[in-house]
Order: C-alpha cells, then structure tokens, then sequence
C-alpha cells in the first residue's frame, strides 16, 4: 500500500531522513518509533506530499507520489500531530467539506457522519465552531474527517495525544478495523506499550536512519519494546 | 520583568515584519533573509515618506490658507483631527487583538508576571502604533506650521507637546474602542458581522461629530470675522487645544492634566478588566446540530465556500480588507445622484488639462478598487492549517483560483456599478471609446490587483503569527499591495494632468489598458505556473 524506497530529505544543511526504506503492506498496523527530531514528522509529512523530498520515491497503492500527486492523496488520510482545523468553520461544515474534496455521496457521508460522530461522542457538538473545541475535540474531528472518505491509508502523527481514555479505545478498535477491511495505517507514536500492542510491525528511526524494522516478534524478540527501544538509543550514543 | 516583556512585544512587531514562514539556517538562505529584510526596510521607509509627504502637501496647503487669515490655531485642529482620525482607526482593532485577545495571554498569566506588567508592555505596544499612525499626520503638520508661520520657543514646545497628546489621545481611543470591541464579540453569536457593523457605525458617528464640531467652528469663525470674535466663548476647550500649536502655555498645560487624567482613568478601567476580559470565553448561544443530507459541492465551489467562510468569519478581514467594497458602492451611490455637480466643479478646477475629466473619474474607481485586498492576506491566513490545502487531492492552483475568485466575486459587481455611474457623467468632449474604457480599466485594475494581492501573498508569506490583524494588517505584502493600488491610481490620475493630456485621452486610457491587460497576462502565468509551485512548496 505504502512503499518508501530510499527516501532522502534535508532541510537546509541539516539530514533530516536518510535513505530511509519501508513498505506497509494492505492489512498492517505500522508503528513509526523515534525520540524527538528523529524524523518521524518528515517521512510521514513526505509521504503525503505535504513536504518535497529530495531524492527517493513514495508510491502509494502502486502510484508514484511524485508522478500522480493528486490520485496519490486521493487514497489516503493524514493527522498531523496538532491538528490545526479551520477555526472558523463549525465541525459539520468542516466534514462536509472534506467530504465534497473527496466526492463523497452526499447520503453516504450524513451516514458515516453520524455512525463516527457518535461513536466518538461529538455529535452533539458538531454544529459548534471549531474554535470553540478542545485539543481532543479537535483531534476527534480530525479522525472523523479521516475516516469520512473510506481511505485506502491513514497515516497518523502522534494520533492518541489530547484523546481520552475511551477515544483512545476507540482509536485502536476504529484502526484495527480499517485494517481488517484491507486498509492500511502508519502511524508515529511515542506510547511504546500501546505500539507494542496494537501494531502488526514497526519501525525504529533514530537521526533519520532507519535502524530496526519488522514483525514486533522481529523487532523486539522476547524484549519489551521499550527496553529495545532503549538499548538502541543506547548504543548510538 | 517589564523590560523583557516589552522586548517579547517589540520581537512580535519585528517577526511580524520581517519573518517568512519556513525557516531554513543555510547561508544561501541568511543572505536571502538579509536581502529581503533590507528590501521590506527600504519599502517601509519609501511608504512612510510617501505618506508624510502626502500629508505635508495638504498641510502646506491648509496651513498657507488658515494663516493668510491668522488662524494658525484652527490649522493644528484641523490637522490633529485628522491625526485622530488617521490614528485611531488605523490602530483600534490592533489595539483589541493585542491588548484583550492576543493568543498568549494564557501563556503570559500563567507565569509569575504581574498583571500590571502585561498590560503595561501591551501598552507599549498600543502607544507605539497610535504614535506611528498619528505622528504620520502630526509631525509633518507641525513641521510645516514651523516653516510657514515662524518657529519660536513657545510654538516649538507646543508643537512638540500637540505631537506627544495626539499619540496619547488615540491610544486612550484605541483603548476604549478596541475594550468595546473586544466585550461586544464575545457575547454574540454572528460576531464577525456585527462586530463590522458596530465599527462601521463608530466610524459614521465619529465622522459625524466631527464633521459637527469642525461646520460650529467654521460657522463660528465666521461670526470672528464679521463680529469681532467671540469664538472663544462658545468652543473654548476645542479652540485651546488649536492654540497648543501656536505655543500657548495654559492651553499645554490644562489639556496635558485632562488627557493624563483621561488616560489614568483608561488604566484604572484596564487594571480591572483585564483579566476578566481577556481569559473570558466566548459565550454565544450555543448551536444545535441537526442531520440533514446536503447536497454535493463540485471541488472549486467547496473550495470557494471555504473562502468565504474565512472571509465572514473575521471582522478584521472584512473590514480591513473589504471596506474598500463599501467606500465604491458609496462613491458610485454618491456620484449616481451628485455627481454631475462634482464633475461640473472638476471641469473648472481642471479647466486647463483638455479631457482630464474621465481620466480623474477613472483613477479614483481604480483607486477604490485597488484598496481592496482579500487576495493579499489570502495566503499567510492559511497559518498553520496550510497543511491540510497540501494533502487534499486537489492542485495548488485549484487553492489559489478560489482566493482570486473570492476577490473577484466580490469586487467585480462594486466596481461595474461604480464605473458604470462614473462612465455617463463627463460632458462634452468625451468620447464613446473613453466612456468604455472607463469601465474596461477598472476591471482590469481589479483583475490586476486580485492577482497582484495573491502574488505578494506568494512571494511574502507569513505562517508564524499569533494574531490574524498581522497578516491582516501588519504584513509587508498588504503594506505593498495598497500603496500600489493608491500609487498606480494617482501615477494615472496625476501624470496625466502633468503631461498625459499631450497625447490626449484616449491614447493615455488606451496604454494603460494594455498595461493592465499585460500585465494581468503575466501574473496570470505566474501564479498558474511559479505560483503554484512556490504554494506546494511552502
């Protein structure tokens, strides 16, 4: 679903990502794991065509990022790690927005509005402002809007930070789902434990290079994730 | 404590001048910064000479008029009141946003910092920009009071002093406007419009009592004339004030004591309010959302709804950007029903410029035109959302079609009905060919300064900014892109009374035809080719 071959990316004369290589096939939870500035945000903003890359190739869904831009972003869905909506529309004029982007049936979207909106317990709120909203109100009509167009990937940054236990929850029931479905997600996140558990594979990222990947079972072996994790960071000091 | 919070302020009023959004430490990158920071300098001091020198040509000519008949005192009221008007609402919605509703008083109450210090170094600010705008229109006034009516050491202290109680009086106005503003917003529900209207409204009834005050005085200074002067019975307190200019010691020293006691009692209101005011949450009547099925928007109509959206949203924008709209429909309204009196009058006055008469109605519709600037400010107000423009599936040129198309839907109606009002009113000689090309140059320089806007707003982005009145208001690209579309309008108007009228006037309309046409081609390309890759790319 994803492929990142040889991704390369400065910023000024700074090496942000070096070289990096993924590939996050259709059905996978992919946890992205790095301390701050390792490169996360690069790879996925990348990814998404928010940032120019320098030398490599995305392909997503078999289409090459950089050739077909447009039907690229059309299969997949991003949360930045402070999703900064537009304050000055109400949340349901932000969905339906996204939703008239994406094309989405008018009857199909009222649907799907309703079962997230619900599940997410924002219902009540989505004629308010987005001004009005909390950081986890935010966050959750960002996964709403993620989800509205049935996206081949989601790719997330930072997705549980701001969100309440029982959003959580429901993140990684709705993640899960989307994979079973065929669906492909790739997120970054800090919460070892909760990558330990929910991920199908993960990959460690420290100054930009790519340093472990795999299968958790490939990655942590009998380990924790966070004491690999810690003894990686250790070794390259 | 003070002093570093008054850096913070002065580092805000810098980075919201000079700084682009994205930072980048390579050398290339600091020459570039370094170049541009000289440029945005060197325009800044161009645009200030520009004003001062348009506000020094009226002085000279007030000035030499009110002295013929020694009321030099009437002179400085004349002049401070324009600086009162200049400076208050040039400053009263920056004065709201940075005293009452900047983004990190949160951060700032939060720390170990007496609210007295926060206020104060706001303050700071508040004065900086009340003398700024006000010292633009009172400094050149009393310097040419100086010149034309003798200096001595009186005149020269009151000149000095008429300066520092101008800036002191529009940042007391500010304050009070600005706080009114601010409470008013926060309790309703469709605030960005009636936040307009109240501004609009404060605007009309100051220029209402203004203009009240300004007709007394004329009236009574012509019962000094033919009476022998008992003005200063009937408007004493106003006409002390003028005599500050003219060095009178008691008129300095009473209106100093009632301006610091005015302003004492703002600081009173202040350290009272301020922390209610500014950590309030609005708390409009709350929406309920009810599920209906919509209809489907096409990609450009979301696209251009959401513009829209941004527009309505902000009274800052509106007015800002949009107040122009309203002074075209008013001028158009105006000259529908007066202005064959004022083209009879601009016949006279320009009787010796052969067929100046379009050529002045045309630059003044291109004038009012070229104020508008939605497109400019289009760009930076992305802020950080900008993210989410770049990974919707849709080009950057689809993005930026919908801010041009926001500039010209609004725009283009205004402009038609006021070119069109403009275009049956010369008498004469005018031709059918120059009657048209009224019309077709003010299009044109709408479509020009729709693009223009965009391309400055491409060209001089600004992502970082706490406050939406900086790129509103406070931005190099805005800066540039009105004093081009007064520039341009009265380089038309003016060059052609001074040597235009040679080629005669239709050829002179004609060029400037093409010019815009050209040019509107030209940025066109750009913005569908550099433009939009420089978009992607931000």
């Amino acid at each position: 679903m994803l492929k990142i071959d040889h991704l390369t990316k400065r910023y000024g004369d700074k090496l942000a990502v070096d070289d990096l290589s993924l590939h996050i096939a259709s059905g996978e939870i992919y946890g992205f794991i790095g301390h701050n500035g390792a490169g996360k945000t690069t790879t996925l903003k990348s990814a998404v065509g928010i940032l120019q890359f320098d030398t490599g190739s995305i392909t997503i869904d078999g289409i090459d990022l950089k050739d077909d831009p447009l039907s690229c972003k059309a299969k997949l869905a991003y949360i930045p790690d402070n999703p900064d909506l537009y304050d000055f529309m109400s949340g349901i004029k932000y969905l339906n927005f996204i939703a008239d982007i994406f094309g989405v049936d008018p009857t199909e979207r009222t649907q799907r509005i309703r079962t997230l909106a619900d599940r997410l317990g924002l219902t009540e709120d989505l004629a308010q402002p987005i001004s009005a909203y909390s950081h986890g109100m935010k966050q959750k009509l960002a996964l709403i809007a993620a989800w509205i167009h049935a996206p081949k990937l989601i790719l997330m940054d930072e997705p549980f930070v701001g969100l309440d236990p029982r959003a959580s929850h429901l993140l990684k029931q709705m993640m899960r789902e989307h994979c079973d479905q065929g669906g492909a997600i790739f997120f970054s996140t800090h919460v070892l434990e909760v990558a330990e558990k929910l991920c199908d594979k993960v990959a460690i990222i420290q100054q930009g290079q790519l340093i472990r990947s795999g299968t958790m079972e490939e990655v942590k072996g009998d380990d924790s994730l966070e004491e690999v994790f810690l003894e990686l960071e250790a070794e390259s000091c | 404590m003070l002093k570093a919070l008054i850096k913070k302020q002065i580092a805000e009023s810098m980075i919201r001048t000079f700084q682009r959004g994205t930072v980048n430490s390579s050398g290339k990158a600091n020459r570039k910064r370094r170049l541009r920071e000289n440029g945005t300098m060197i325009i800044m001091v161009i645009a200030a000479v520009y004003l001062a020198a348009m506000f020094t040509f009226f002085s000279v000519v007030l000035c030499r008029e009110l002295l013929s008949v020694d009321l030099g005192w009437l002179y400085y009221l004349f002049a401070s009141g324009a600086a009162i008007i200049f400076g208050t609402f040039g400053s009263v919605f920056s004065t709201c946003f940075t005293l009452y509703m900047a983004k990190d008083n949160d951060l700032l109450l939060s720390m170990p910092i007496p609210i007295r210090d926060v206020i104060l170094s706001r303050l700071f600010s508040v004065y900086l920009m009340s003398m700024l705008y006000s010292g633009l229109v009172a400094i050149p006034a009393v310097i040419v009071g100086w010149i034309l009516g003798g200096i001595s050491f009186p005149k020269c202290v009151g000149g000095l002093v008429l300066v520092l109680l101008l800036s002191l009086i529009v940042t007391g106005l500010s304050c009070l406007l600005g706080w009114v503003v601010a409470k008013l917003s926060q309790r309703l529900k469709n605030r960005s419009f009636l936040t307009v209207l109240i501004a609009l409204s404060f605007l009309g009834l100051y220029y209402y009592i203004y203009f009240q005050i300004m007709s007394r005085v004329e009236n009574l200074l012509a019962l000094v004339i033919l009476l022998g002067g008992n003005i200063r019975n009937s408007a004493y307190v106003i006409y002390v004030f003028g005599m500050i200019g003219e060095g009178h010691w008691l008129g300095m020293l009473c209106w100093t004591a009632g301006v610091l006691l005015i302003l004492g009692l703002i600081w009173l209101v202040l350290q009272k309010t301020f922390l209610s005011l500014s950590t309030a949450t609005p708390t409009p009547k709350r929406a309920v959302y009810r599920e209906k099925i919509g209809r489907r928007r096409s990609v450009s109509s979301a696209l251009l709804r959401r513009e829209w959206n941004r527009f309505a949203s902000s009274a800052n924008y509106m007015l800002n950007c949009g107040m122009p709209l309203l002074l075209l429909l008013g001028f158009g309204g105006y000259m529908l029903f007066g202005g064959r009196k004022l083209v009879r009058t601009m016949s006279i006055v320009l009787g010796h410029v052969r067929g100046a008469v379009p050529v002045m109605l045309c630059a003044a519709c291109c004038m009012l035109g070229g104020m508008v600037d939605i497109s400019t400010p289009s760009v930076s107000l992305e802020g950080r959302s900008l993210w989410q423009l770049q990974c919707l599936p849709i080009t950057p040129w689809q993005a930026l079609r919908a801010k041009l198309s926001l500039h010209l839907n609004l725009t283009i109606l205004p402009v038609l009905f006021c070119s069109t009002v403009l275009m049956y009113l010369p008498q004469g000689s005018t031709t059918t060919i120059q009657r048209a090309l009224i019309v077709t140059i003010s299009l044109l320089n709408t479509v020009f300064f729709a693009l223009f806007g965009l391309f400055l707003g491409l060209k001089l982005p600004n992502f970082s900014w706490t406050n939406e009145i900086v790129p509103i208001k406070q931005s190099l690209s805005v800066f540039i892109a009105i004093f081009s579309g007064i520039g341009l309008s009265m380089a038309f108007g003016g060059f052609f009374v001074l040597f235009g009228w040679r080629i005669g006037t239709t050829l002179w309309m004609s060029i400037f035809a093409v010019f815009y046409l050209v040019a509107d081609i030209a940025l066109y390309l750009w913005i569908r080719g550099p433009g939009s890759r420089r978009f992607t790319a931000l």
